[in-house]
């Protein structure tokens, strides 16, 4: 896949670090929707997505494995206003992802009819990966 | 599905509260009289905001903290999370704890294995089975004991190795406890293939095609039981399991006794590297850990690894400190519990319901206590697990 992959995302995506089998490509948020549907024509499974608050932007880290590959794809998205398209079409399984990024980091996924909080309670704080969430707030 | 069906179907609660596993869900399980149609799944009772607590401790705190994010998988956790660091730090270990990690590794999937079969043979009403099961898991905790000091935290990862050795003395120990799992493992294959009771309440049941598993992102045996070779040991190796030879089990009828099955050959496949891996062990040079910094610069790095009950993600970022700046996990259960309970309770019936439930191996399985609500006229009705046990049993 990590052939293909390379093939498929020329011209979308750059590849800036590579471990093992692991290989970690990042796009701009305008070409996101467009690499993910080449990336489902080679897998319908993902992973992970893993958000990450750095203090400027969200990055959003799209994981795909399959044979020898572990495919990391990296979009940054505002902090402000932080918004994406789901990719639930492409891929069912990514739903609760999705959920957990909106609940832990405010991201919305437009598209995903069902996104709603999935592992905190009510009383919980809203958002608590955010960097501005202190201890006990 | 019609308005005028749902208004048919009661919703039963099921959970949060159980008291097999100490543990909480829920799901809330609409049925139309004895029959699921369907199933939304609510998890999240036992969160404890770990990732958020690991980025406020230091990487060497970290690894006893992974350590006790499940009980049964604390090995796999704190060796993904060693690997994980060791990614971001580009450290290589000593060959010797790359061996010792595998023996722990598959010690652990043997006795996660042993405690799944006793669950199911419980949910199934085979208490003597549950027994035996649970009595033979004792050797693998023996083992685990001889190599630790301990049956279930074991302390043995750090970064850059492993903190003990192998007793080389007593390996032939090992090896004949082994010998008798090997042949409890033969017992227990055939017993769950051909026990009448068992075949009754497993074939057929809970399916799973082979094409929503992509598709759903599950993984491990759930995965397997349904025809998909997926295998993170074979798929993208990692410590020894590709210089060792050994097999992917996979079943295609996607049915609870498929994933019953899967893990019973499982055992056989685990009791094989292991002894492979106790070979090896005295050739090797004694090395057991190189030292790791305690501060890591600005990196980014993964680890993938196949945990008892499938693929076990971590996603690192360090910041330049002596701690992370973000740790990310996803367990196998949270994908397998999420995705997959929908599929598989869909139109079957309330009485299995306890056993499709616990094949997926999930952090929870039986229900303590159920309300029936009738969505028509809000009338609640409670009822016990004895309800459940005797609409099993009636069955």
């Amino acid at each position: 896949m990590s052939d293909s992959f390379r093939k498929k995302i020329t011209g979308l995506a750059e590849i800036y670090k590579t471990h093992g089998n692991a290989v970690f490509a990042k796009i701009d948020k305008k070409d996101f929707l467009k690499t993910m549907e080449k990336t489902a024509e080679l897998t319908e499974r993902i992973s992970s997505i893993s958000g990450h608050d750095n203090g400027k932007t969200i990055e959003l880290v799209y994981t795909f494995t399959s044979e020898k590959l572990v495919l990391n794809i990296k979009v940054e998205i505002d902090r402000k206003k932080p918004k994406i398209e789901s990719v639930t079409k492409l891929f069912p399984g990514a739903g609760v992802f999705e959920r957990e990024n909106f609940e832990m980091l405010g991201v919305v996924f437009s598209g995903n009819k069902n996104l709603k909080k999935i592992l905190l309670g009510k009383k919980s704080p809203k958002t608590p990966l955010r960097k501005n969430i202190k201890e006990g707030e | 599905m019609k308005e005028k069906d749902v208004r048919k179907c009661y919703i039963l609660p099921v959970g949060p509260q159980h008291p097999m596993y100490v543990e909480a869900e829920n799901l809330m399980v609409h049925v139309d009289g004895e029959t699921i149609v369907n199933v939304d799944v609510n998890i999240g009772y036992m969160h404890r905001g770990i990732e958020e607590l690991m980025q406020r401790r230091n990487y060497i705190q970290n690894i006893y903290l992974a350590e006790r994010i499940c009980g049964i998988c604390s090995g796999i956790h704190t060796v993904t999370y060693c690997q994980c660091i060791e990614n971001l730090i580009g450290l290589e270990i000593p060959e010797r704890a790359k061996y010792i990690r595998t023996i722990i590794l598959e010690l652990e999937r043997l006795h996660s294995h042993f405690l799944f079969f006793g669950v199911m043979a419980y949910e199934m009403g085979l208490d003597t089975v549950f027994m035996y099961t649970w009595k033979d898991r004792e050797a693998v905790l023996d083992i685990l004991e001889m190599i630790s000091g301990n049956r279930v935290n074991y302390g043995m990862s750090a970064v850059g190795g492993v903190r003990r050795d192998v007793p080389e003395n007593r390996i032939p120990e090992m090896i004949k406890k082994l010998d008798y799992l090997e042949k409890r493992g033969q017992y227990y294959a055939k017993v769950f293939y051909s026990d009448k009771l068992i075949r009754k309440r497993s074939v057929g049941l809970g399916l799973l095609p082979k094409k929503l598993v992509d598709k759903y992102s599950i993984v491990g045996p759930v995965a397997r039981a349904s025809g998909v070779k997926t295998d993170v040991r074979k798929d993208i190796p990692y410590l020894v399991y590709d210089k060792i030879d050994w097999n992917v089990i996979v079943r295609e009828e996607g049915d609870v006794l498929a994933r019953i099955m899967v893990k019973i050959y499982e055992v056989f496949e685990s009791i094989k590297i292991l002894k492979a891996c106790l070979k090896a062990l005295p050739g090797l040079e004694k090395t057991l850990k190189v030292k790791a910094p305690f501060v890591i610069e600005t990196n980014e790095a993964v680890s993938v690894t196949e945990a008892p009950r499938g693929e076990l993600f971590y996603y690192a970022v360090s910041n330049g400190t002596d701690k992370p700046e973000r740790l990310r996990i996803r367990t196998p259960s949270f994908v397998n519990i999420a995705n997959s309970l929908g599929i598989l309770l869909k139109g079957q019936q309330l009485a299995d319901l306890p056993i499709i439930v616990a094949s997926i191996d999930p952090c929870f399985s039986c229900c303590d206590r159920v309300t029936l609500i009738d969505v028509k006229s809000g009338e609640r009705k409670t009822v016990d697990e004895a309800y459940l046990k005797r609409l099993e049993e009636r069955k």
